[in-house]
């Protein structure tokens, strides 16, 4: 499936219009001037690519299976079920090219975290977004 | 409607509910500043554990706890650890442990080791490494490594990165040990949406075959590329090496060094989260009258969520009959007994993820095809025409 800011867009009004919000904001520092599409967020997460579209370094920061942010997001961001991803990372480990995100464990960590430091992002389910973050990307 | 558009309404509604369940709370401004205390705590012990982590060694880990067993009363597999029809735990158990160490930014040292239960649990360095990440795009590696002869031949000990307990044998069990001693590097690149590889090696080898005896690799160079796009990967590899291999049926045939030996293959994957579909066609050639070999497989996989139902059709023919007619009629034939190899196995099997990072699988094949020969078996060993195989696994990455 092919993602872009037109699909997020009609995604978003629909929610909006039906009133149901349950969707996931990947969040930047506020001061992090890169413009992220699906693409790159994808691609950071997934340890393909270690900067943001610009050429600055980006230190993604994971949710645990557990958290249903985590669910929502590869779903629709990465594209890969639970299972899957423990495959990819196995397969990335393991052939020693590289290792999974640092995960923490709640939307207030992500949040702190990501707000004190212009490399990292992260995702949280949107409800939880406040001003230290700039949201780049909603989803689904 | 489409099934993941079922799902996802799903969880859209699942995630309403939660929403209104905390709109349901609010914060007075004095209980929000005492929680960003709370977690302003929490943060600078994560922050400082994220740091340590930076600076420290990361291991990971993979384990197969698995069984297999087959119906004919004397055949006894050439792989897997000999397996016959006694019920066996430990012919395709293993387990893994891989460090990885930060030297610098730029290296790394990645050292796995892996004991399997066919080898008396003893530990084996498979990987032991130093990376060094010459700009965003290259990697050097120097020191032990696997070679990328066929697409899963990097990770073939990890059972939980397959679909299968063990990938098919007509194509992974004719290529010896792939672990080398030599220089690696990768090169990444994009071409469109595909994130695209190439991967070179330059190194040696030496390996222990039942059927050929010591065996030692020179010069062994290899290139591959892999292109993967969100739901495919594609991939060409080939590579040759000299080989010094022993004189074989008691000097018949005498021993022949710098044999050339070339693997090719091409290979195909797709992957949409719901449909698991790959395949493979390599071809395995060495000079004089040892046997060529031409393989194939390929899986078809649905997930019914956690669980997967697979079928895979596995081939291996021989390449050069007839090649070693020129060593006469009587030794001749007796070589292509102790050497030609073809089989078809058809395999059932179910792979269950029913806890994260922790898959069960079960898998029943069918051997069949011999064509008068040993197959992937001891020569003289096979009593039918076909055996029947079952295995069990329980495979985990921690």
């Amino acid at each position: 499936m092919k993602f872009s800011l037109k699909h997020i867009a009609i995604a978003t009004l629909f929610t909006l219009s039906t009133g149901v919000m349950a969707e996931v904001s990947v969040i930047t520092h506020p001061s992090n001037g890169a413009s992220i599409d699906a693409k790159a967020v994808s691609k950071i997460f997934l340890g393909k690519s270690k900067k943001f579209p610009g050429g600055v370094e980006a230190v993604p920061i994971e949710q645990p299976k557990s958290a249903s942010a985590h669910l929502e997001f590869h779903e629709n961001v990465t594209h890969k079920k639970p299972s899957q991803l423990t495959s990819y990372w196995s397969r990335r480990v393991f052939t020693g090219k590289g290792q999974p995100p640092k995960e923490v464990r709640s939307d207030a960590e992500v949040i702190s975290l990501v707000s004190r430091n212009p490399n990292m992002i992260g995702y949280v389910d949107s409800s939880a977004v406040n001003d230290s973050v700039k949201v780049v990307l909603t989803a689904p | 409607m489409t099934k993941s558009t079922i799902v996802k309404q799903i969880f859209t509604q699942l995630g309403s509910a939660a929403v209104i369940a905390s709109t349901a709370v609010t914060y007075s401004y004095a209980e929000s500043t005492q929680i960003s205390d709370e977690v302003e705590n929490r943060l600078s012990v994560i922050e400082s554990r994220l740091d340590q982590d930076d600076s420290r060694v990361t291991i990971n880990g993979f384990f197969s706890a698995s069984f297999i067993t087959h119906g004919d009363d004397t055949a006894v597999t050439d792989n897997w650890g000999g397996a016959t029809d006694k019920n066996d735990f430990s012919a395709l158990s293993n387990v893994g442990i891989q460090m990885m160490f930060d030297i610098n930014d730029e290296m790394t040292m990645v050292t796995q080791l892996v004991a399997r239960g066919e080898e008396a649990w003893n530990l084996e360095a498979e990987w032991a490494f130093i990376a060094y990440e010459a700009t965003d795009a290259l990697t050097l590696r120097f020191g032990r490594q696997k070679g990328p002869l066929y697409l899963l031949s990097e990770y073939i000990e990890v059972g939980y990165a397959m679909p299968w307990i063990t990938a098919p044998d007509e194509v992974y069990g004719i290529t010896g040990d792939s672990t080398y001693d030599g220089i690696g590097a990768l090169y990444t690149f994009a071409i469109g949406d595909w994130d695209t590889t190439i991967q070179a090696l330059y190194a040696n080898n030496s390996f222990y075959s039942d059927n050929i005896g010591d065996v030692d690799l020179n010069d062994f160079i290899t290139l591959s590329i892999t292109g993967e796009s969100e739901n495919w990967t594609l991939r060409l590899s080939y590579s040759v090496v000299s080989g010094d291999i022993p004189a074989l049926g008691g000097g018949i045939v005498p021993a022949n060094d710098n044999t050339d030996i070339s693997y090719a293959s091409a290979g195909a994957k797709f992957d949409n989260g719901d449909w698991l579909l790959m395949s493979e066609v390599v071809s395995l050639a060495i000079d004089g009258p040892m046997a060529d070999t031409d393989s194939a497989y390929f899986l078809v996989g649905y997930r019914f969520g956690n669980v997967m139902p697979h079928f895979t059709w596995s081939h291996m023919k021989n390449g050069d009959p007839g090649d070693r007619d020129s060593l006469g009629p009587i030794f001749g034939p007796a070589m292509d007994a102790a050497l030609v190899e073809n089989q078809t196995t058809y395999t059932a099997g179910v792979r269950w993820d029913f806890m994260a990072g922790v898959a069960a699988k079960f898998e029943v094949s069918h051997v069949t095809d011999f064509d008068d020969t040993k197959g992937q078996f001891k020569a003289g060993t096979l009593s039918d025409d076909s055996v029947n195989i079952v295995k069990f696994s329980l495979d985990s990455v921690f």
